[in-house]
């Protein structure tokens, strides 16, 4: 169907609504190719179906679409404490273009066909994935994408009169796969089932309405999280499906007792910290005190996922040898250094901190000039503001220049390197006597400063 | 008379049948830059049952590549069903040019075997076979380094689909590979337009670009876990060495005014572990 026409549709049906900043909403079964976010949420997080073989068990044809539901469910008891935030679980076929490539563009108003797209500065996640088999054994690797509409995620950290501008190598990942039972597909199978029932209550006996498979989107608000129960309220009352529902309560996990999917995926500990990040810093009316509740939450998060990343992974028995998905440690690395001075401002104790985390992700993604350069800015600033003789801020220059030969058309990381050239040619006064530049190196530095300036980005 | 007859039939269904495990693609035509992964194939009865996770392994493997390089390049992954080489000696020089100018950088095909082991064991074996696209159009031009090679890894019986994941670009492989031949493909974008055989890319840096790549390959090799393949110790070299002439490329082309004019000339790529 065409985007207009789908569109006029939706419209006509009252499913497109203007969301309260504040609020938190879902949508469950929306299709792939209209796919769409809540505008007016801070954040999103939209999932789509994991995609498995076309020669999959029968009974565990619709494993897939499943999955990616309980993730979104899994995910919105994480993050409802954020506050502003939408949840989308997109069905569609994988080798029929139910893909990020697809969606993601639409999504960001790159291309036409997306139902609601992100706003400008709106926050993103982007969940998706791959179950795949092999005799007894499944295996599911997870893909995660976190963006702000318009926004490459940066870091600034000023120094002296200058603003040195840190980058994360990617913000896109490839999980590490991990090994499920089928038993493990079959409990996603009875969850999701008990997930599709609306309740009068947060209380299993009480009577319920299922929600219909396909079909969709259904879109609610969440009105209330109790334990495991999210109210759902729903969003459209206009003639057609979403009135057959009232508000009820739906069990989005069973007891932590019980099989979690959380303990499975520990990625899903990312997802939730992504998200805080991003509500800390997508433009919206939120206090200093929400937003550094939600960096806390997140920093939180991160620990979970970097102290269990391990748990089902297929990984090499040499526990030296590289993982495969370098990224999915480097990234929540980065993120996490990125927290810490969003959070605590920039101090040389949170320098010291964030240092210590770009430098692991610069060890686990050595092909990447960002995380190099991450670490060499944090360094060059941290000594800079210590001005201790024994810590010149000169090894850092050099590395950032390192990182400049093997980006060479980075147009921050050359604003970076023109910053810290600026800054070694007007030290501050009262520092270390050994950090002063003799006259020929002062005409160098000079001369490659004014050079590179052309060059670099605002 | 009657035997030149037969073996001329036979020749040509030789040729019929390597042309049509050389099938093409459909989607090569579409713009952007492409990785093709060709349909796997059980070269043996009893190597069936690692085919679908030989399969499966691949195709996450190049959606990692396509998710963490992917925005750079703009990548795309097809898969190629009825695609099946059946060795380096298939990317000939035109299969290869034509594989260049539908911008495909690289090919991946697999076959899996059972073998037997020094015990004479059956144990099962995967054989991935790579073809860097624009390494091969060099290596049919200069005899160096290889662009098209075969990677075999045997899987332990005990465990062959766990360990198979865990072989198979568990440390990044493709990821090298694939930022190898989009460098090297971009380094000959940036000679051909500074010697004026095509238009320059105004809106990129093709040095720089070529560079950035040149060397996250040059890491990427040198973080893979050890013992190297050969193949894979010829390509370090060569992406230290294609590295280096974005350096001196750059500063000889007279219309360039980029970052990589101002560096040093042996510059060296940051290395890995």
């Amino acid at each position: 169907m065409p985007h207009r026409t789908m569109k006029s549709l939706l419209v006509g049906l009252g499913l497109l609504i203007a969301l309260p900043s504040s609020a938190h909403a879902i949508a469950f079964s929306a299709p792939c190719e209209a796919p769409y976010v809540f505008s007016n949420a801070a954040v999103n997080v939209v999932v789509l179906p994991y995609s498995q073989p076309a020669a999959f068990k029968e009974t565990l044809t619709k494993s897939g679409e499943q999955l990616a539901a309980l993730v979104q469910l899994e995910s919105m008891l994480a993050i409802a404490k954020y506050g502003s935030i939408g949840l989308v679980q997109l069905v569609g076929d994988p080798r029929e273009g139910c893909t990020p490539d697809e969606v993601l563009p639409k999504l960001l108003g790159q291309k036409d066909g997306a139902m609601e797209a992100l706003r400008p500065g709106g926050g993103l996640v982007l969940v998706w994935g791959r179950i795949y088999e092999s005799g007894a054994d499944l295996f599911v690797q997870s893909f995660i994408r976190f963006v702000r509409r318009g926004v490459n995620e940066t870091i600034d950290i000023p120094v002296a009169n200058r603003t040195l501008r840190g980058q994360l190598t990617s913000q896109a990942f490839a999980c590490t796969p991990r090994r499920i039972a089928v038993r493990d597909l079959e409990d996603v199978q009875k969850q999701y089932a008990s997930a599709r029932l609306l309740h009068a209550q947060p209380d299993l006996s009480s009577a319920a309405v299922k929600l219909p498979e396909g079909a969709g989107p259904f879109s609610f608000f969440i009105t209330d999280v109790r334990g495991d129960w999210v109210q759902l309220e729903p969003i459209a009352r206009s003639p057609g499906r979403n009135d057959r529902f009232q508000r009820g309560w739906l069990q989005a996990r069973t007891p932590a007792a019980d099989w979690s999917l959380r303990r499975q995926l520990p990625e899903l500990a990312f997802v939730e910290a992504a998200v805080g990040y991003l509500a800390a810093r997508v433009p919206r009316d939120a206090s200093a005190q929400q937003r550094n509740g939600a960096l806390t939450s997140a920093t939180a998060a991160l620990s979970e996922y970097l102290g269990r990343w391990r748990e089902n992974a297929i990984l090499d028995t040499d526990p030296s040898a590289p993982t495969g998905t370098a990224f999915a440690l480097a990234v929540p690395r980065q993120l996490g250094g990125f927290i810490r001075l969003l959070k605590d401002g920039v101090t040389d104790a949170s320098l010291e901190s964030a240092q210590a985390d770009f430098q692991r992700a610069a060890m686990q993604a050595p092909h990447s000039a960002e995380a190099r350069a991450l670490t060499a800015l944090a360094g060059f600033a941290l000594s800079y503001r210590r001005a201790r003789a024994d810590q010149s801020p000169r090894p850092f220059l050099g590395d950032l220049q390192i990182a400049l030969g093997a980006d060479p058309g980075n147009k921050i990381l050359i604003a970076n390197v023109v910053a810290a050239y600026d800054l070694m040619l007007t030290p501050p006064t009262g520092m270390p006597a050994n950090w002063s530049v003799t006259g020929a190196e002062r005409q160098e530095l000079t001369r490659q400063r004014d050079a590179l300036k052309p060059l670099a980005g605002s | 008379m009657k035997t030149l007859a037969l073996l001329a039939c036979c020749l040509l269904l030789f040729a019929h049948t390597l042309e049509a495990q050389i099938a093409p693609c459909s989607g090569v035509q579409d713009p952007g830059t492409k990785i093709l992964l060709d349909e796997i194939v059980a070269s043996t009865p009893g190597a069936a049952n690692l085919l679908q996770p030989l399969a499966s392994r691949l195709d996450a493997g190049l959606l990692q590549v396509q998710t963490e390089l992917g925005l750079d390049l703009n990548l795309k992954v097809l898969p190629c069903a009825n695609r099946k080489p059946t060795g380096p000696a298939d990317f000939t020089r035109s299969v290869v040019d034509q594989l260049n100018v539908r911008n495909v950088v690289m090919e991946v095909w697999g076959v899996t075997t059972e073998v037997k082991d020094a015990q004479g064991r059956a144990v099962q074996e995967a054989s991935v076979g790579y073809v860097l696209v624009p390494v091969r159009l060099n290596e049919l031009q200069s005899q160096r380094p290889p662009g098209a090679f075969v990677i075999p890894y045997r899987a332990r019986p005990s465990d062959p689909a766990a360990d198979l994941l865990r072989l198979v670009d568990q440390s990044g492989r493709l990821a090298a590979y694939a930022t190898l031949a989009s460098g090297t493909r971009a380094l000959r974008a940036a000679q051909d337009a500074a010697a004026g055989r095509r238009p320059r890319n105004i809106a990129e840096d093709e040095w720089a670009f070529a560079r950035k790549r040149l060397c996250a390959a040059h890491a990427l090799f040198t973080s893979l876990k050890p013992p190297p393949a050969a193949s894979d110790m010829q390509l370090v070299d060569y992406a230290r060495t294609l590295a280096a002439q974005t350096i001196t490329g750059a500063k000889a082309d007279q219309r360039y005014s980029g970052s990589l004019k101002l560096q040093p000339e042996n510059l060296p790529c940051p290395t890995g572990r």
